[in-house]
């Protein structure tokens, strides 16, 4: 018997209707995007109108890979502390293994910041653009020398709801959230947490000012994205951002089959 | 802002599928959005009509909303992601799922109306 309304058939209503919704017949779960299909005696066209972006970060992603560098898309909002991961955990790795792609608005402040502890790192302005996108990855990955890099780190624009679900070549999405900005992130910006593998709450010390409910983010984002490792940082600790090089490191091993030597 | 970009490679992907297949005048030109992505219904709306120009000047716009909806790989089970998003599978309660409805944005058909 179901257990949504005590029917004897309700599963079977529930199949159909899921295969009305998802456009397929049981069984198949081939792709959508078939040009040129006859249905219902209409040429479909079924175009994506992202695929000129999703061919080119295909491209950077089948690239790096192939050269043992594994890419992180790490997103998250204004000054949640982003570049601190990154610079922290650089150290950690080693900062000439580490390459990064920069966005911002405006200004090369973080370039700067970066670059000040031996982090090679290509800027990117998008202005008013609200995210990064795989041309502007590709850009800069062109003024980069990633011979000898084994990570590359793109910082998106400060941003919760854009960067979500736009390919830029990572591997793999980190995302960020600070207790400063309250536990509530996951049930209000839910999106941007969908295909994140890595969350990093930071600033655990500011946690005791604010009223940052850590239990309930957990929860809540443990829906969202139920693989990810959650790790948390604070200043003045280099525990958590340890804890991320380790991670990132077992995943570059696990996603692309390279091995790491040892710790910087 | 992002459905600028979307709207303006809609069009253009319009247009030249248009000139491919001769059609012209009152066409309509259909659209999916995924729901879990970040575009939205009424902006692009807005974009085409502002921006619409040419063999596409007198078009229309249809817009329709794919639901999210998530496969489990333990089990098999496909369900519909509602709000608030729980991506553990309802089924078997297994999170090895995966996304695998609604995240694209697709021109699905061009038709003289």
């Amino acid at each position: 018997m179901c257990d949504e309304c005590g029917c004897g058939n309700h599963d079977e209503t529930r199949k159909k209707e899921l295969n009305t919704v998802v456009g397929r017949k049981e069984g198949n779960y081939g792709g959508q995007k078939n040009e040129g299909n006859i249905v219902g005696g209409k040429k479909r066209l079924d175009i994506a109108l992202t695929k000129e972006n999703d061919t080119t970060a295909e491209t950077i992603s089948r690239t790096l890979r192939k050269n043992g560098v594994l890419s992180v898309n790490i997103m998250g909002a204004p000054g949640s502390g982003k570049t601190t991961i990154i610079e922290n955990v650089a150290r950690i790795i080693g900062t000439g293994k580490v390459a990064v792609i920069q966005g911002d608005l405006e200004s090369d402040i973080d370039k700067k910041r970066l670059e000040g502890v031996g982090i090679e790192t290509w800027q990117i302005n998008t202005h008013s653009g609200c995210h990064l996108d795989a041309g502007m990855v590709m850009e800069g990955l062109l003024g980069l020398h990633m011979k000898d890099k084994e990570f590359l780190f793109i910082e998106n624009v400060g941003n919760l709801v854009c960067p979500a679900g736009v390919r830029i070549g990572q591997h793999l999405d980190l995302v960020v959230s600070s207790t400063s900005e309250g536990s509530d992130k996951p049930r209000k910006y839910p999106i941007i947490f969908l295909d994140a593998k890595i969350i990093v709450i930071t600033k655990g010390d500011l946690a005791k000012y604010t009223d940052f409910d850590e239990k309930r983010y957990i929860v809540d984002v443990k829906g969202i994205s139920p693989k990810a490792v959650i790790i948390q940082t604070q200043k003045g600790d280099m525990n958590g951002f340890e804890e991320i090089a380790h991670e990132l490191m077992h995943k570059r091993e696990h996603l692309l089959g390279h091995g790491h030597a040892h710790l910087h | 802002m992002h459905e600028l970009g979307v709207t303006k490679t809609l069009l253009l992907t319009a247009e030249k599928e248009c000139v491919k297949r001769g059609l012209s005048g009152k066409i309509r030109v259909k659209v999916t959005i995924g729901a879990l992505t970040t575009y939205k219904e009424q902006a692009i709306s807005s974009y085409f009509e502002a921006l619409k120009k040419g063999i596409l000047k007198d078009a229309t716009l249809k817009v329709g909303v794919e639901q999210g909806a998530i496969q489990c790989r333990s089990c098999g089970m496909v369900s519909l992601v509602k709000d608030p998003y729980m991506m553990f599978c309802p089924s078997c309660d297994s999170p090895e799922t995966e996304i695998i409805k609604g995240r694209d944005v697709v021109l699905n058909s061009l038709e003289k109306s």
